[in-house]
């Protein structure tokens, strides 16, 4: 009989409290299988990126434990945890700090040990990816914002996370580097979790939705259900997907 | 926008760009130890050291547009100590300044230390204009330096590339907002820029070192490239340092 896979990620009872006394997470468990695609939705302040920055041990839980892949995320294990997570910063120039964006993708692998004859290999490889070859010797400051959101998700994919981590990945892009960035993650075939109140990059790019709010989860379940319902949706101050909205006016037309 | 991070060219590099930086690091602490420790009034000397910075020059012709940026900014600060020093020291009188009296002690002190701080200061910078920033860090760890300074300066420079465009926006944001700034408002503005880009820079520091977190930084910055001394590398170290040896023990014997 074969073992039991490993979810993704289990979170247990988890609760973080900031310095301020400011209460983020209020008791969260959610599981995620291995090759599931979920996008945590809310309106700001729900506790989205709060909860995303325990995957990799950037925030420790106030309360609660998680694991990934079957790692328990505690300060022992945050290299391998780091290696399995592809953390994607909400701000793409908190992610890109090198003078060149072939040290920024380079970054990751240099630094999870990956063996050093291959990282320029996985740079060609990530940029090739994410549309962006030749790219290596431009200066990220200079770059496009749209540019430099595909670059971050390079810097991450360049070593080959088997969760990959967005936070609100479509932010500040126009609708073509939108499109682009939906396309690319809709072909990933790695677990994915996105962060994001952009209802329709979650309408193409995941299979299930979690709605998180004031710090807890108000629902879990098929994406195509909870991003129809509009009730649902108005009760955590959400809207329904443009798409969908627009489809409802053409009807009532 | 403002931003000369980092111009690249494809132009071929200058002779010392070539040179493994743990070999430029040494020939300078040489050259550096040769320069402070020269018995003072040895003019021969000192024209065979400016004749030896003069030759580097030369040679790395495309450097010296770099060199004269990084080595312009510390000239003042040598200039202040070197003005005042005439006045400072006791011995006998050469000349008055107003109620000053300039003494020759206090006049070779000056020539003396503002010849070895200004030979000393060009070594450096010359030193900087021809090594890339990240080969200039793997070079400092290459020569013994401890890890945690090496990653105290690594993280220095990165945050100046962080802090630079941050301060440009926020000139540009009052800019946007202001008419002829004149007289103590402009004073009071720019007091307010500095304390704002203070915090913002307290706040952007912080999710920088989350990002590289995240890609497995623990504390030693790793480069894409492994220095490897060639024959070339230590004939030139070698030639270099007997050279500023040879001059300093026969010239200020």
């Amino acid at each position: 009989m074969p073992p039991p896979a490993r979810p993704a990620v289990r979170v247990a009872g988890l609760q973080h409290r900031y310095p301020d006394g400011q209460d983020a997470l209020g008791g969260v468990d959610l599981q995620i299988e291995v090759g599931q695609r979920v996008a945590i939705i809310g309106p700001n302040g729900a506790g989205k990126s709060t909860l995303l920055r325990h995957f990799n041990g950037l925030l420790r839980p106030t309360g609660g434990r998680l694991w990934i892949l079957g790692h328990d995320v505690i300060p022992a294990n945050f290299p391998a945890v780091r290696r399995l997570v592809g953390f994607v910063f909400q701000d793409p120039n908190d992610q890109l700090f090198s003078p060149t964006v072939l040290e920024d993708v380079a970054f990751g692998p240099l630094h999870l040990g990956l063996p050093l004859a291959n990282v320029a290999a996985r740079v060609q490889r990530a940029l090739a990816q994410v549309g962006l070859p030749g790219f290596e010797h431009r200066v990220p400051q200079r770059l496009s914002s749209g540019e430099k959101r595909l670059v971050a998700l390079a810097t991450v994919l360049s070593y080959d996370p088997q969760l990959l981590v967005l936070d609100e990945p479509g932010t500040a892009l126009d609708p073509r580097n939108r499109r682009r960035l939906i396309n690319l993650l809709a072909a990933l075939t790695t677990t994915l979790v996105v962060a994001t109140h952009d209802l329709d990059l979650a309408w193409e790019t995941c299979h299930r939705a979690v709605v998180l709010s004031a710090g807890k989860i108000a629902h879990d379940g098929p994406a195509r259900e909870i991003l129809t319902d509009a009730s649902l949706l108005e009760q955590a101050g959400l809207e329904l997907p443009l798409r969908l909205q627009h489809d409802a006016g053409k009807a009532a037309l | 926008m403002h931003e000369k991070t980092l111009i690249l060219t494809e132009t071929p590099p200058a002779l010392l760009e070539r040179l493994e930086p743990r070999v430029k690091l040494i020939c300078v602490a040489a050259w550096a130890l040769c320069i402070v420790t020269a018995p003072p009034q040895r003019w021969p000397l000192l024209v065979a050291n400016v004749a030896i910075l003069a030759l580097l020059l030369v040679t790395n012709a495309r450097l010296a547009g770099r060199f004269v940026r990084r080595l312009l900014p510390a000239l003042p600060a040598i200039l202040g100590i070197c003005l005042f020093l005439p006045f400072l020291q006791p011995g006998e009188p050469i000349g008055r300044l107003g109620f000053l009296t300039i003494t020759r002690p206090g006049l070779d002190a000056a020539i003396r230390v503002g010849s070895a701080a200004t030979l000393c200061l060009a070594a450096v910078a010359l030193l900087w204009a021809s090594t890339r920033r990240d080969q200039l860090l793997v070079g400092l760890r290459g020569v013994g330096l401890p890890a945690i300074f090496v990653g105290l300066l690594a993280f220095m420079l990165r945050y100046l590339d962080v802090l630079r465009p941050e301060l440009h926006r926020l000139i540009d944001a009052r800019t946007a907002r202001t008419i002829g700034p004149r007289g103590p408002g402009r004073l009071r503005s720019g007091a307010h820029v500095i304390g704002v880009l203070f915090l913002r820079a307290h706040d952007r520091a912080e999710q920088v070192a989350d990002a590289m977190a995240a890609r497995g930084y623990t504390g030693e910055l790793r480069g894409l490239h492994t220095p490897h001394f060639h024959r070339h590398d230590i004939l030139a170290g070698v030639t270099f340092c007997g050279g500023v040896l040879a001059c300093r023990l026969t010239l200020g014997a």
